[in-house]
């Protein structure tokens, strides 16, 4: 572990920084990306707690990802987080959304309808952020000391 | 800790606190056709072993999802009111004793946005919790 003195402040500050910068991004990638899509039922798949199930709409395509803070940008699709998470810096806010127009039926998959248990993928990845933040910790540390 | 006792401890908060509404507890048969009713799921999301044989649950992570089935086109009044009373239910910091265990509520309810389904309009309700070995 490196020692500062007052004199390294600066650079002390700037360390931080990057790590949490490094930290929110990767934490945030890491959340997204293990939101599987599997096949839905009209492709013979059956519903899985934490995935998107794939059936004939477009419902994983309809993602779309913003970023509100150091820079402001928005795109749609199923892997519009990429370039969402990698612009993100710590205290930025982001959001991820399914559904509008093209899949305004992403609730009733998400929390179920009729028989259909609901497969709860964002309740599932928000509840698992202390862990994604918890490892991209350990990989910050492990990149820049 | 047992998964059955951390289930049926919320399950049974909601029986036995009774709202007047039918509740639909995971695969026990109802009928559905029944409105307003209480349709219930639990989703475990993380699960923390306490040993190194691994079969030890010490910390379990988790969401109560309730959701509020009401007539469609009759407002959203009465599915609101049954959502606050189940948020009542189950207050930030509230804690449930369970054999060798202990249930806390993480945060207050989660109230969502509502939509239609084939024959009634839902509110999901979303209550996470915690469960720990004592």
């Amino acid at each position: 572990m490196a020692n500062y003195s007052f004199a390294d402040i600066g650079k002390w500050i700037e360390k931080v920084d990057r790590g949490m910068d490094l930290v929110v991004k990767q934490a945030t990638v890491d959340m997204l990306a293990d939101i599987d899509v599997i096949p839905g039922i009209a492709r013979g798949g059956s519903p899985k707690r934490g995935t998107i199930p794939r059936d004939k709409g477009a419902l994983a395509l309809s993602l779309q990802s913003s970023l509100y803070g150091s820079s402001a940008i928005s795109m749609t699709g199923t892997d519009s987080y990429v370039m969402v998470a990698g612009k993100m810096k710590a205290g930025d806010v982001a959001t991820f959304v399914w559904g509008g127009n093209v899949a305004p039926y992403a609730r009733a998959i998400h929390y179920g309808w009729g028989t259909y248990p609901g497969t709860f993928w964002r309740d599932v990845a928000a509840g698992k952020w202390p862990s994604y933040v918890k490892a991209a910790i350990v990989r910050a540390k492990a990149l820049i000391g | 800790m047992r998964t059955q006792d951390i289930r049926n401890a919320l399950k049974n908060r909601i029986i036995a606190e009774g709202l007047n509404v039918t509740e639909h507890m995971p695969n026990v048969d109802g009928n559905h056709a029944v409105l307003p009713r209480l349709e219930v799921s639990i989703q475990i999301i993380d699960r923390t072993g306490g040993t190194l044989k691994g079969n030890e649950i010490k910390r379990e992570v988790g969401l109560l999802s309730v959701s509020v089935c009401i007539e469609q086109g009759v407002g959203e009044d009465t599915a609101f009111t049954l959502a606050d009373q189940l948020s009542d239910l189950f207050p930030e910091g509230l804690n449930l004793a369970i054999t060798d265990g202990r249930i806390t509520i993480l945060e207050p309810a989660d109230i969502r946005g509502g939509y239609p389904d084939d024959k009634c309009w839902r509110i999901p309700v979303i209550i996470r919790y915690e469960a720990e070995t004592t």
